[in-house]
């Protein structure tokens, strides 16, 4: 299910809790610096697409997953420019009407953009070259207490499993469940039609995921389960990983200062 | 084209850093506290069902119930695993789904993360667990009880938890509170009732086909006062917060002053707290912070009184 992409290369042969510190010094970097610093969104967009093509990643599908995820944002932004007071004005007109469409507001959401862009096309390198497991185990290092991470392993290996489940459970909806001529006709009925069943599936599912628990259960007892939760050594970090982690911070540093001094 | 939960997402780049910081360090103190009280109840069953509950939401998500227009809406889950597990136990499944969503699907943004958890999985699992917790002293038997106790909490599980990012957007400066707050509000005021009909019809499946799954919840454990009253907290102070900081007149009446039929309005037989303004309070700010708290009070009064009403008469009987 997740984007991961066996290969090999530079971003997949660097330590898990290495990229976790770059995906978060990208994103303070980001974050912090002023938001119409241009040069810096360039510098770091090249920096990322080097970094994608250096790992001989399929950067069209790279591409292809950043903008899918902008969408929904960008309909949340969307109306900021023609709501917003802000003068100077675009006006597009069109016989007695006219639309008035605020200038610099219509920047700022472009920057806004660029910015939660940039985060979401680190955090894509970052999975498409990281198993999801891996992902997870490693949040050990940064002391996400075990359980928390025992949660999210059990989560992660039954979602195949229940996505499936819900899968076969819309297409059996499709081929089987035909709605009554009243149900076809009325609209509201229609749709509550639909919610009825929808929210049938999924009390089936939750129904499902308690009597799943209850065996899995079982089967933690048989294999020795006394309530304390135990994790694996997470190896320490070698002088190598210290060193990138080192650079990572004086490189997010000089990204910062240097916007402030551009902006000056 | 979705009517999706993604609206509540919030990306990298939309909150300032203070405020990331800020819901994170909020979000991790109450996730350390549902942690205590899982590891004070020594109920090791409960680990395999969080994942598992977890999963089959995560999963419930992927179903999509047509709505009209070629629009389609999704369950969120923060009440459907509160009523189903406790309060404590749905702020740890809540944070697994919203942590997994964000990390491996880039659903919301890692510095937002925080925030996100915040809304999600704290203020929905607070405010659904105090609307379930009151209506259950209110509506106890019936054979749709449970239902509508569920769609009344999933309807201000989200509606609550959208107002808050809405608040958050606009603190951030992303976008003004008088466009982020009625725009994220009525959005998800529509989202709610789809959110809450979802949990009527679980809620009703699982009452008849595993009904025990419902009272293993619900019987026999008290109340946690603490979740309770923070519900009650944040819904009352988020529902106050934020028409004082929308300060732009209702959607309606601003369309009838543009168009020029507000004079045609014929007004209420009577008024008891006026536009949910205090007469007598001059600042406009504060009465209807006072507004707000008497509709609250008399809205707890109600309850009060049925409540006590029907306790008494099933003790007279």
């Amino acid at each position: 299910m997740s984007l991961y992409i066996k290969s090999s290369g530079f971003l997949y042969s660097l330590d898990t809790r290495v990229k976790w510190v770059a995906v978060v010094v990208i994103a303070c970097i980001v974050l912090s610096i002023p938001i119409f610093t241009w040069a810096i969104y360039i510098l770091l967009f090249s920096i990322l697409f080097s970094l994608a093509i250096a790992t001989q990643l399929p950067v069209k599908k790279v591409f292809h997953r950043t903008f899918l995820i902008e969408v929904p944002i960008l309909l949340v932004l969307l109306p900021l420019p023609f709501v917003e007071k802000t003068p100077p004005y675009f006006f597009i007109s069109w016989a007695d009407w006219y639309i008035r469409i605020s200038q610099p507001e219509l920047l700022r959401i472009l920057a806004l953009m660029l910015r939660s862009w940039l985060v979401i096309f680190t955090m894509v390198l970052f999975t498409m070259t990281t198993t999801a497991d891996k992902i997870f185990s490693s949040l050990i290092a940064f002391k996400v207490p075990a359980i928390l991470i025992n949660i999210i392993q059990l989560m992660w290996r039954y979602l195949a499993l229940f996505s499936e489940l819900a899968r076969s459970m819309s297409a059996a909806r499709v081929l089987r469940s035909v709605p009554s001529e009243k149900h076809l006709r009325n609209r509201f009925s229609r749709v509550g039609y639909n919610i009825k069943y929808t929210g049938s599936m999924i009390g089936s599912m939750l129904v499902r995921a308690f009597e799943r628990s209850e065996r899995i259960y079982q089967a933690m007892i048989l294999r020795g389960f006394d309530g304390n939760i135990r994790t694996i050594q997470y190896p320490t970090m070698q002088a190598t990983q210290f060193m990138q982690i080192g650079f990572l911070l004086i490189f997010g540093l000089c990204f910062i200062i240097g916007a402030y001094g551009i902006n000056r | 084209m979705f009517i999706k939960q993604q609206l509540m997402h919030i990306p990298d780049g939309f909150l300032s850093l203070i405020l990331s910081l800020i819901l994170w360090v909020i979000s991790i103190i109450t996730i350390f506290i549902a942690i205590r009280h899982y590891t004070k109840e020594k109920n090791n069953q409960k680990l395999p069902l969080m994942g598992v509950l977890a999963a089959a939401i995560f999963a419930g998500q992927m179903l999509n119930f047509n709505v009209v227009g070629g629009t389609s809406g999704h369950l969120l889950g923060a009440a459907l695993a509160t009523i189903l597990v406790g309060p404590w136990e749905a702020v740890l499944v809540m944070t697994s789904v919203v942590s997994v969503q964000a990390i491996i699907f880039q659903d919301g943004g890692l510095l937002a993360l925080g925030a996100n958890i915040f809304n999600m999985a704290v203020i929905g699992v607070a405010v659904s667990y105090a609307v379930y917790t009151i209506l259950n002293k209110v509506i106890k038997k019936g054979k749709w009880a449970v239902g509508i106790k569920g769609f009344i909490a999933g309807w201000c599980s989200i509606f609550i938890a959208a107002l808050a990012a809405a608040l958050e957007l606009a603190i951030s400066g992303t976008s003004p509170a008088n466009i982020a707050i009625p725009a994220m509000g009525s959005i998800h005021a529509l989202i709610g009732i789809g959110e809450g009909l979802i949990t009527f019809a679980a809620l009703l499946f699982i009452s008849t086909s595993k009904k025990e799954m419902l009272d293993e919840t619900s019987k026999g454990k008290p109340v946690d006062k603490s979740v309770l009253v923070g519900g009650v907290i944040i819904a009352l102070v988020l529902a106050i917060l934020s028409p004082l900081a929308s300060s732009n007149p209702d959607g309606l009446e601003k369309v009838a002053e543009d168009l020029g039929f507000i004079s045609l309005d014929s007004g209420p037989l009577y008024e008891i707290i006026p536009d949910y303004t205090f007469p007598g309070i001059h600042d406009e700010r504060l009465a209807t912070i006072v507004a707000g708290v008497i509709g609250v009070i008399l809205i707890a009064t109600v309850t009060f009184i049925t409540t006590n009403r029907k306790k008494n008469s099933t003790q007279e009987k």
